[in-house]
């Protein structure tokens, strides 16, 4: 009964005017934060965390759990709207709500994804409240072999995001897996591929990564279509969506719920992190479903999984970060830095003599979550309306946006580079039908695997295998792959419609494939030169994807005209050359920034392109490109920002 | 001749401007209106980061003209990137500082190549200790120090962040103990403290915060049990008893109980520096060539914020027991935990080589 005394008052406490307001402030922190592609969770917190500095714990405590909440529901925004994953736990709802966007359905998409955020977050505050007192024993039995079985269930993921072809898709994920391995080596700590970069050292940001694999392929397609977000037939309806949105939650509740569960689940665990869980939602439920044919193309259930369930992390993943002292992911740690800034030392005294806290932080979850998920859907209807706005003006702004929030991962003029080149193969991975979420998956697990091979490995030598938990998640593993297998079989081929392949459309298949083969090629020499437990996993996946491309271009040669390993959406000279003019768009706004810093290279640049795009200047085109230009400068200021070093920043400090 | 007269009193008056302006510098270190950067080489968040924060707001109460202090988060690769940009961007007149943690100083220590600054030349103002304990899991038999003999005939699994840093240290000390030790890298922290809890793990190191916060209550219900604390530093620089575990045996008590004799030669002077680098756990830098007067205003700022009564609690919970060696105390242990020379590098190096078959 005491639980529920100390439940109550901390509820009391929370709704007087100063506990209220400093909520609000993190809400509406968080707000803003998570709609600015690229700035999370992690950046609000950063930026909160001066300010926690001494504050009275239960007020910070609601501050930052309110940022926290909202920005996952917020980052749908970007996500939905232009295609860019708001932070990187929301990639999975770019797959579905953006389609829905450019079918005039933004609103529709948005509000379902809201509400479905909110049930996913309420319920993970529920389970938090009860997990606290009862999960320690839950997390104490996922050792290193659990841990590692959890990784391989992430990556059977990658079966059903294959995309437009299997074998691609797995050797997307092998790219993706080579990828994840650059840098230090955990079991000898030596340097794999790092080109002596100490960008390098810590491997790519997983940001930069999302960012370039997803963004920059959809701004381009865009451009190139010369329309606005929303073709213009479908605009009428725009904005009206917003109940039907809600009542999709409705009719989908067991999915929401199901999502939910896994959310909460998977964030509790140790091992996962908190970015694939919105992949894995994704996953079940193209699995579950009957109908899959719409996936892809802007199926609402697409945006129900992913929303639902990656707001019901949070209240999960504080589950280990409140009893242990453990984050569940790297908004987490941040919180956990914040909590011992005010005096807390998250551990058993969580649930003891600080129970009063844990209550304030779960309420202050439930509770950002409501009025947060209010503030957004009042926004659905203005904001949705970016989307008629002709793309000469928005592609621009959003490059601008894309580039500034990459530099967020480590401030390095590297940064900016990664980008570009990410982006670029995005661009190609796209149009030649190879899965970006599998390499996106493949990853962000591949030091997961590699380090739980190894540790379960010195452990338990292989008797890790033995172990209950473990047969019962290799079970699991085994019917998540045989029902992929079984409803790939049974599932009609999709017909590309895209006719014969020619010769040109094989000349350039093989010659984007080489650029994989060369990464394969790369890491087989390194793997080489280190000494064994830093070899086996770059020299194991480098062979397997290279055995796995050698096929593919084999049937690039053979296969026949009609074989659907040729898709290819770009066939037309015209619409290479519109690839080829855009990436020179981003190598002048790099030239530009080097010349003449961030800040003014952005407004310049918006304004070239605007005119280029529009073939004409008028006043707003300027408008545009001087806001741009001011904002970025306010951001620097208020986030104590340093942009990348250019040649007139000696003499023009402020402005680059 | 007139050139003579020329050059004396060119000399003259440059000597009197110079003279003027190091005057200059005595009295007027002022910090008023100005905007000071502290480079965190960490994510926020991160143990440096709020060690940096710790001290941020303190300094622009206690530093004369009440200066805005702002961090700067440059995270990565173990904070090298980091300490090169303030190597190369600080000005040296006290409006950039970083705040250190003990990895990246060895880092610089073991010769990375992308450690390109140098640490020699900083200017330290205080140097905050993390000791440490070794502990094990009393699955293996052990309850205390007194069975140290006995462990030597069990497989002890042992949990570290990275085979960088401290570890190696570590892994010597275990070696000079006869333990036979397999290390299980990538697992420090928290997850360490699971690990240990599930049993996966039986041998692990905890700072003394670390232990208060994570394994005290493990020790309590007998999971696990402390073997040694690696000692702690007096004012006279002799090794004691860590004061916070004053019935736990240095790690040179147990040496000598279990081989029959003093820890000497290179092994000892290893262990020193590892006592000098725990001692350096966290710190902060001012940058190379600082006049002095920037220098002597920061450490009489930072020895204020030790010893205002206001912070008397708050800092008791962020110290703890040890002390803190600010000013001249912080450059003399940092020259004897910089000073690896050849002849210890080789001896250490060949040890990881044969032992373990790493690199430095």
């Amino acid at each position: 009964m005491d639980v529920w005394i100390t439940a109550l008052d901390a509820l009391t406490t929370l709704f007087s005017v100063g506990h209220f307001s400093y909520l609000l402030l993190g809400v509406f922190v968080g707000l803003i934060v998570g709609i600015l592609p690229g700035l999370g969770g992690l950046a609000g917190l950063s930026l909160l965390l001066p300010f926690v500095f001494g504050m009275e714990p239960s007020q910070a405590l609601a501050m930052m759990v309110g940022l926290l909440a909202i920005t996952t529901t917020s980052d749908t925004f970007p996500s939905v709207l232009m295609g860019i994953p708001g932070t990187s736990g929301s990639q999975a709802t770019v797959m579905d709500g953006f389609p829905m966007a450019r079918r005039g359905e933004a609103a529709r998409a948005l509000s379902a994804a809201f509400g479905a955020s909110l049930f996913g977050g309420v319920f993970g505050a529920l389970v938090l409240s009860v997990a606290i007192l009862f999960a320690r024993p839950l997390i104490l039995m996922m050792g290193f072999g659990e841990q590692l079985m959890l990784v391989l269930f992430a990556l059977t993921m990658v079966g059903i995001l294959t995309g437009s072809h299997p074998l691609k898709g797995l050797a997307a994920c092998g790219v993706g897996l080579i990828m994840g391995a650059i840098g230090f080596a955990t079991s000898t700590g030596e340097l794999r591929m790092a080109l002596g970069q100490t960008y390098l050292y810590d491997g790519f940001p997983l940001l930069i990564i999302a960012i370039g694999l997803f963004a920059i392929p959809e701004i381009f397609e865009i451009l190139a279509q010369k329309q606005s977000i929303s073709s213009s037939t479908q605009q009428q309806k725009l904005g009206r969506g917003i109940g039907e949105g809600l009542r999709d939650v409705i009719r989908h509740k067991w999915l929401v719920l199901r999502c939910s569960g896994i959310g909460a689940l998977i964030g509790m665990l140790p091992g996962l992190g908190g970015v694939v869980i919105d992949w894995i939602a994704y996953g079940h439920v193209v699995q579950t479903a009957k109908d899959k044919s719409q996936f892809g193309k802007g199926d609402i259930r697409g945006v129900l999984a992913p929303e639902s369930a990656n707001n019901a992390k949070e209240g999960g993943s504080l589950v280990p970060t409140l009893l242990f002292g453990v984050p569940g992911s790297a908004t987490m740690a941040v919180l956990l830095g914040g909590l011992v800034l005010v005096g807390i030392e998250p551990g058993t005294s969580m649930v003891q003599e600080n129970l009063d806290l844990t209550y304030t932080i779960i309420w202050s979850l439930a509770l950002a979550n409501i009025v947060g998920t209010l503030v957004c859907i009042l926004l659905v209807r203005p904001i949705s309306k970016l989307t008629t706005i002709p793309y000469g003006y928005i592609g621009p702004v959003v490059i601008v946006i894309v580039f500034f929030a990459a530099f967020q991962a480590t401030r390095d003029w590297l940064d900016l580079i990664a980008l570009f080149g990410v982006g670029m193969l995005g661009v190609y991975m796209k149009r030649f039908g190879w899965s970006r979420p599998a390499l996106l998956i493949g990853f962000f697990l591949s030091k997961g695997l590699e380090d739980s091979v190894y540790q379960a490995v010195q452990i338990y030598g292989f008797s890790f295998l033995e172990r209950p938990i473990v047969l019962g998640l290799i079970a699991v593993i085994v019917l998540s792959v045989t029902i992929t297998f079984l409803r790939a079989r049974k599932s009609p081929r999709p017909d590309t419609g895209q006719g014969a392949a020619t010769r040109s459309v094989r000349v350039h298949q093989m010659a984007f494939l080489l650029v994989f083969a060369a990464l394969c090629l790369w890491a087989f020499g390194d793997a080489l030169q280190r000494s064994y437990l830093a070899r086996i996993f770059p020299l194991g996946a480098s062979l397997a994807t290279g055995a796995l491309l050698a096929v593919i271009a084999y049937r690039f040669v053979r296969g026949g005209p009609e074989d659907a390993i040729h898709y290819d959406e770009v066939r037309t000279g015209e619409g290479r050359r519109a690839l080829n003019v855009y990436t020179l768009w981003l190598v002048a706004f790099l030239g530009g920034i080097y010349l003449l810093g961030f800040v003014l290279a952005s407004g310049v640049f918006v304004l070239a392109m605007i005119v280029y795009e529009l073939r004409r200047l008028n006043w707003q085109g300027a408008v545009v490109a001087v806001t741009v230009s001011a904002l970025l400068l306010v951001l620097s200021q208020v986030l104590n920002l340093r942009f990348p070093p250019s040649l007139l920043q000696p003499i023009l400090p402020l402005l680059s | 001749m007139k050139s003579h007269i020329l050059a004396a009193a060119t000399t003259v008056l440059v000597g009197t401007a110079m003279a003027g302006s190091v005057q200059a510098q005595d009295q007027a270190v002022d910090f008023d209106g100005k905007r000071i950067e502290m480079i965190v080489p960490f994510k926020a968040g991160g143990a440096t980061d709020v060690y940096g924060r710790f001290f941020a707001g303190k300094l622009s109460e206690h530093l004369p003209g009440n200066p805005t202090v702002v961090v700067s988060n440059i995270p990565g690769a173990g904070g090298m990137p980091g300490a090169n940009q303030f190597e190369a961007r600080a000005e040296a007149d006290g409006t950039t500082l970083i705040a250190m943690t003990v990895s990246t100083q060895l880092n610089w220590l073991f010769e990375d190549p992308a450690a390109q600054f140098d640490l020699k030349n900083w200017r330290p103002l205080i140097l905050t200790p993390q000791r440490e304990v070794a502990l094990v899991h009393t699955d293996t038999g052990a309850t205390g120090p007194q069975d140290i003999k006995a462990l030597q005939d069990v497989e002890l699994r042992y949990a570290d962040h990275s085979v960088r840093g401290l570890s190696i240290f570590r892994l010597l000390g275990f070696d000079g103990l006869g333990l036979d030790v397999t290390p299980v890298w990538g697992v420090s922290g928290g997850p360490a403290r699971i690990a240990m809890e599930r049993g996966e793990i039986t041998l692990a190191f905890a700072s003394s915060a670390a232990y208060r916060k994570d394994y005290a209550s493990m020790v309590d219900n007998g999971v696990v049990t402390p073997i040694f604390s690696y000692g702690d530093l007096d004012a006279d620089g002799n090794v004691v008893r860590d004061a916070t575990f004053p019935d736990l045996p240095t790690y040179l008590e147990v040496y000598k109980e279990i081989n029959g004799k003093e820890l000497a030669g290179p092994e000892r002077a290893l262990y020193e520096m590892h006592l000098q680098f725990t001692g350096a756990s966290k710190s902060l830098f001012l940058p190379a060539d600082t006049p002095d007067a920037v220098y002597d205003a920061y450490v009489a700022a930072i020895q204020a914020i030790l010893d205002d009564p206001a912070y008397a609690e708050e800092n008791a919970r962020f110290f703890g027991e040890h002390r803190q060696a600010v000013g001249e105390q912080a450059k003399a242990n940092l020259a004897q935990a910089l000073d690896l020379n050849d002849e210890l590098k080789s001896h250490l190096s060949g040890w990881l080589k044969q032992k373990y078959d790493l690199d430095l």
